[in-house]
């Protein structure tokens, strides 16, 4: 009796294999390191609070910016089960068509200094409108020319030629762009910070206008999925795609219109990654497309809200993490990777993932 | 064929038909899963598909819904002819399918499944259609805001059936209504079926429990190994002896 209860039980939690054990021996003890070196750093430096909390209204900016691109990834991943490794690079030539209204802007004169506030707005705004539109193009030419012939093959397939398409990409900007930065200009109503009381802290005013620029975007994007005929269609075609087309939904079009939101908040983000760095070369977008992806691999891939929690958490964790670490600025992106790493060995589905990774594997 | 009286009393002879299948043959790579199958569904009748395991019943649903087209033969509904039809079109159409073990968005609430049931109708009577269903099935107004993941099976059954319902399917199709649930639901559920076929909506109907469905079915196909062996009346059916034998068992 008491054996065949121990064997259910048994059946239930297997236990963990020696490897694993020693696995997660290793997990805590690197947690454990990291913890007393944070420890040992923050008492010695000594950094004032207003550091601080700079620093971490930078990495709420950073987060912001990749959690519009990591939706991209999610929303995807969420329907078609690929990772879409272009995606960075339809972030870069949605910064770029913004560069180009950016331009048309400044030749109209709504970007100098004394343009008038409704103007300088304009010149926020036409620049993200047009990068938006540009990355939806590029998206779903992407879906159109690189994923859909392939639908159905092997999951490795479609990831083999989303890197052809991102090298395509890349390379055909490089070729077409040149090798030099595009300056983004400011406009006015951009530039300059807002002081938080007389804390001494502050936030740049670009700052200040991509998180709340991203709030409202995922808002959108919330209501879309959430309450919206076609997002709920989208949720039907991500849980059982067979099942959708038997209520009448076409998948098709479902699969077209993942694209084209991913392509819109990529598009939005990469103009916001133009004025923050002020800088859009032809790789720009790959380096926030792989850290987009890491954060929505942080959040759980395919799982909406996780992406945005990741990419939060991600931003913050590059923001401090090498201050805390007593480590050069220049280490932030081996802290990016090192936490995709982490998360892949340890907790493969992320934070808010549950079963998706192997169900759907 | 006694066919005059069945046990819902309606009087079917004269109707018009839903469905007709001639002389269909499906086939999946070389292998025949559908020899010449020959159905036909008059309009509120409920008709039922029996037979074993790997007989060609799921295929057949299939063969109707053009997930299998069917590689000879014919398939009229409602005078389309819808063999070589899409899915999507064919569900245009006004076909309904409640599928073997439910598959219902899990995810979803129960309100959003029925919603999505409602995924191709524009009209102002979707409200009063769901208000209508809840007198049918209590139960899935109690767990309207629930997930439907979290449901138990009849629970669940119950939601699978309203979601095809709520699309106003001109031909209800059920893949093994009760697969899987407890003893006690299974007559639930046929009692459901029952009232639904009364109110006026056709069902085919695809079940191994020969006895359960010929109690409430007004006709029925036996297959067996792609072929239909027999058919008629349910009356016909539940007092042929070959059948007794093979499904009924000695009543």
């Amino acid at each position: 009796m008491t054996t065949i209860e121990k064997r259910a039980t048994s059946d239930y939690r297997p236990k963990m294999r020696p490897s694993q054990i020693a696995l997660y021996g290793f997990g805590i003890l690197i947690l454990v390191l990291l913890g007393w070196r944070i420890y040992n750093v923050v008492s010695v430096e000594q950094y004032p609070i207003q550091f601080w909390a700079i620093q971490s209204i930078n990495g709420l900016v950073l987060g912001s910016v990749y959690a519009l691109i990591a939706l991209g990834y999610t929303l995807v991943y969420g329907i078609l089960f690929m990772i879409n490794f272009a995606h960075g690079e339809v972030v870069m030539l949605g910064g770029f068509a913004g560069y180009f209204a950016l331009q048309l802007c400044i030749r109209w004169g709504w970007v100098a200094a004394d343009a008038p506030f409704f103007q300088s707005w304009l010149a926020v705004l036409f620049p993200i409108a047009v990068g938006m539109i540009a990355s939806l193009l590029v998206a779903m030419a992407l879906e159109r020319i690189a994923y859909r012939p392939l639908r159905g093959a092997q999951r490795l397939i479609p990831l083999i030629s989303a890197i052809g398409a991102s090298f395509f990409l890349q390379y055909s900007a490089l070729l077409i762009f040149g090798v030099t930065p595009h300056n983004y200009q400011k406009p006015a109503v951009l530039t300059g910070a807002v002081s938080l009381g007389d804390s001494g802290v502050f936030i740049s005013k670009t700052g200040l206008f991509i998180i709340l620029a991203s709030i409202v975007l995922m808002l959108i994007l919330y209501i879309l999925v959430q309450k919206t005929k076609i997002g709920r269609a989208m949720r039907a075609v991500a849980e059982d795609q067979e099942m959708a087309s038997l209520m009448g939904v076409d998948v098709n079009r479902i699969i077209v219109f993942t694209f084209v939101i991913g392509g819109l908040l990529a598009g939005a983000g990469g103009v916001m990654l133009g004025y923050q760095n002020t800088v859009m070369r032809f790789n720009t977008g790959f380096i926030p497309g792989l850290k987009a992806f890491t954060a929505a691999v942080l959040g759980g891939i395919g799982n909406v809200p996780g992406a945005m929690i990741g990419a939060i958490i991600l931003g913050e964790l590059e923001a401090l993490g090498p201050s805390l670490l007593g480590l050069p600025n220049e280490y932030k992106d081996v802290i990016a990777f090192s936490v995709l790493i982490f998360v892949l060995i340890f907790r493969p589905t992320g934070i808010l993932g549950e079963r998706l990774s192997r169900e759907r594997a | 064929m006694a066919e005059s009286m069945s046990d819902n009393g309606k009087n079917k002879v004269e109707r018009e038909i839903v469905l007709r299948m001639t002389d269909v043959c499906t086939y999946y790579g070389a292998i025949r899963a559908l020899n010449k199958i020959n159905i036909e569904i008059r309009k509120g009748e409920m008709v039922c598909l029996l037979g074993g395991n790997a007989s060609g019943k799921s295929t057949t649903l299939k063969t109707i819904l053009g997930y299998a087209p069917p590689r000879e033969g014919t398939i009229e509904f409602l005078g389309t002819r819808t063999e070589k039809m899409q899915t999507k079109e064919i569900v245009g159409l006004g076909v309904s399918l409640v599928p073997e073990n439910r598959r219902l968005f899990g995810r979803m609430s129960v309100l959003e499944n029925l919603k999505m049931g409602a995924f191709l109708r524009n009209d102002d009577e979707i409200e009063a259609d769901m208000e209508h269903l809840f007198t049918l099935f209590p139960r899935v107004k109690e767990r309207l805001h629930q997930t439907a993941g979290t449901l138990s099976g009849g629970e669940q059954q119950m939601v699978a059936m309203s979601r095809a319902l709520m699309a106003r399917p001109k031909l209800l199709l059920m893949d093994e209504p009760s697969m899987g649930l407890a003893p006690i639901f299974v007559q639930t559920v046929f009692d459901i079926i029952q009232t639904i076929s009364n109110e006026g909506t056709t069902i085919f109907m695809v079940e191994q429990n020969a006895n359960m469905a010929l109690s409430i079915a007004d006709k029925g196909y036996v297959l067996q190994t792609g072929e239909i062996v027999l058919s008629g009346s349910a009356e016909a059916l539940r007092t042929n002896p070959q059948m007794k034998k093979a499904y009924l068992g000695d009543v």
